[in-house]
């Protein structure tokens, strides 16, 4: 009886293990979705590490600045806010800073870098606040954003040129080019346009700041004709 | 002594009518806007409550819109990274790359205009605030194949598909709290159709590049040649 049992078992055990060898012959004959790696020549790739990272980095900020961005145009299209001159310029503003992470991030493809992990380049940025008190507030904070990017990006500049041992002294000299000369000319644009806004936006607002701020929303809506557009229509 | 009783309950009757009828001022009062801007009008300022653009079911619907748009933003980033993974030297695959990316953009202006709407009828946008959704797909590698990197992109873009027939369901149901037919109205014609065409258009996509595959010697040019194509399709 007992050798009876003990052979059915041996065969049920036996059958399994066929089975799931035809399971595995089966999955290994799918399809062919994976190219053999290709032989590439790697002196091409210069970057250094200590740079490397900080341009990865520079992204996830990029990203935070877009965020903010968006949250400051939600909180200016509140019907209760109502300004949607303010809410077209930040909305804009964001998708703005989109554009500049993925602008790094094509410097960084250009470079042979990305070929692996990219999941930390970006890392679910958040906005940094989601209310502010008024227009001006909000400008005065954009303001203070862009010059901590400013101030991050001339980081990546030095460390780019001098990136020490860790980066074998290599001095990128395209690279510390590229973020001066294209990168941070529009930074720098960028800020002046804020604090032009901040002034006159400011001077109206020592009389009378609920009608100052109803008059530039509009001049934000409409653009420079404003007046003439819409008072002469 | 009767008419100091009389008196008594005329006073007293007096007195719950005044108590009562400002009580009922008092909740209408509350609920409608006009009185509300009437009384700000007067010399003491008045708190307006009901001076906004919420009605229907838009408070109960809010907290699904805003998760919606969290939705939306975060699989932005998903076929933004989907797109990088392509164009770095060793993938090269220009026709992916623009594929996933145009994906990106289109969830990211979606998101914005998704704001706007949620703002529209009275709300705020919650950038913190997310459904948990255990069942939802999520990526945690981004070093895949064309053509799995086509079923990811399909999954997420069911995933986002199925969240709008949520908030749509909600919105129909015939419940004091949830009906609006505004949001399900948006729900079916900013999102439904779009995201029935670029379902199709990807599963029609993964059926051809997959029967192409199967021949081991000639799946590298098939994927040359249909990674081409995806280019000029777009
Ligand atoms: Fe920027």
């Amino acid at each position: 009886m007992k050798s009876k049992m003990k052979f059915l078992l041996n065969s049920f055990a036996i059958i399994f293990i066929i089975i799931v060898c035809l399971k595995n012959t089966n999955v290994e004959a799918k399809l062919q979705c994976k190219a053999p790696p290709v032989e590439i020549p790697k002196d091409w790739i210069t970057m250094v590490d200590p740079c490397i990272k900080k341009m990865q980095n520079q992204v996830q900020q990029e990203l935070i600045a877009a965020m903010t961005y968006l949250a400051m145009g939600a909180h200016f299209s509140k019907d209760t806010v109502n300004r949607q001159g303010f809410a077209k310029f930040f909305f804009d503003s964001a998708s703005e800073e989109r554009e500049h992470a993925i602008k790094l991030i094509h410097y960084l493809l250009m470079r042979g870098e990305l070929t692996s992990d990219v999941a930390q380049l970006i890392r679910d940025p958040f906005p940094l606040a989601e209310s502010w008190i008024d227009g001006l507030t909000a400008l005065k904070e954009a303001l203070q954003l862009e010059a901590n990017v400013t101030k991050k990006l001339r980081d990546i500049a030095s460390t780019c040129e001098n990136p020490g041992k860790d980066g074998d002294n290599f001095n990128d000299y395209h690279l510390v080019d590229w973020i001066t000369g294209e990168y941070l000319e529009e930074q720098y644009k960028g800020q002046r346009q804020l604090a032009g806004h901040i002034t006159t936006l400011g001077k109206m607002m020592h009389t009378n700041p609920a009608l100052a701020e109803y008059l530039y929303d509009k001049k934000l809506l409409f653009g420079k004709d404003f007046i003439s557009d819409s008072v002469a229509a | 002594m009767k008419s100091y009783v009389k008196f008594d309950i005329k006073m007293y009757s007096s007195i719950i009518v005044i108590v009562l009828s400002a009580f009922i001022s008092n909740i209408f009062a509350a609920e409608y806007c006009y009185s509300e801007v009437v009384g700000a009008c007067s010399p003491v300022d008045n708190v307006m409550e009901n001076c906004n653009a919420k009605y229907g079911g838009i408070d109960d619907t809010m907290k699904e819109l805003q998760n919606y748009v969290n939705l939306q933003i975060n699989r932005n980033w998903q076929f933004l990274l989907l797109s990088v993974h392509f164009a770095n030297y060793e993938t090269n695959r220009p026709g992916f790359t623009e594929l996933h990316k145009s994906y990106a953009d289109t969830l990211w202006n979606d998101a914005i205009d998704e704001i706007k709407h949620i703002t529209k009828r009275g709300g705020h946008m919650d950038f913190f605030y997310k459904k948990k959704n255990p069942n939802q797909a999520e990526i945690d590698n981004y070093d895949v194949t064309e053509l799995a990197s086509l079923g990811k992109a399909i999954d997420l873009w069911k995933s986002v598909a199925e969240e709008g027939h949520y908030i749509h369901r909600e919105s129909t149901r015939r419940h004091d709290k949830l009906h609006d037919p505004e949001v399900a109205s948006h729900i079916e014609n900013k999102y439904v159709h779009k995201h029935a065409d670029i379902i199709r258009d990807l599963s029609g996509n993964i059926n051809e590049l997959k029967v192409m595959l199967n021949k081991i010697e000639d799946s590298n040019v098939a994927l040359f040649l249909f990674d081409n194509f995806l280019k000029k399709m777009k």
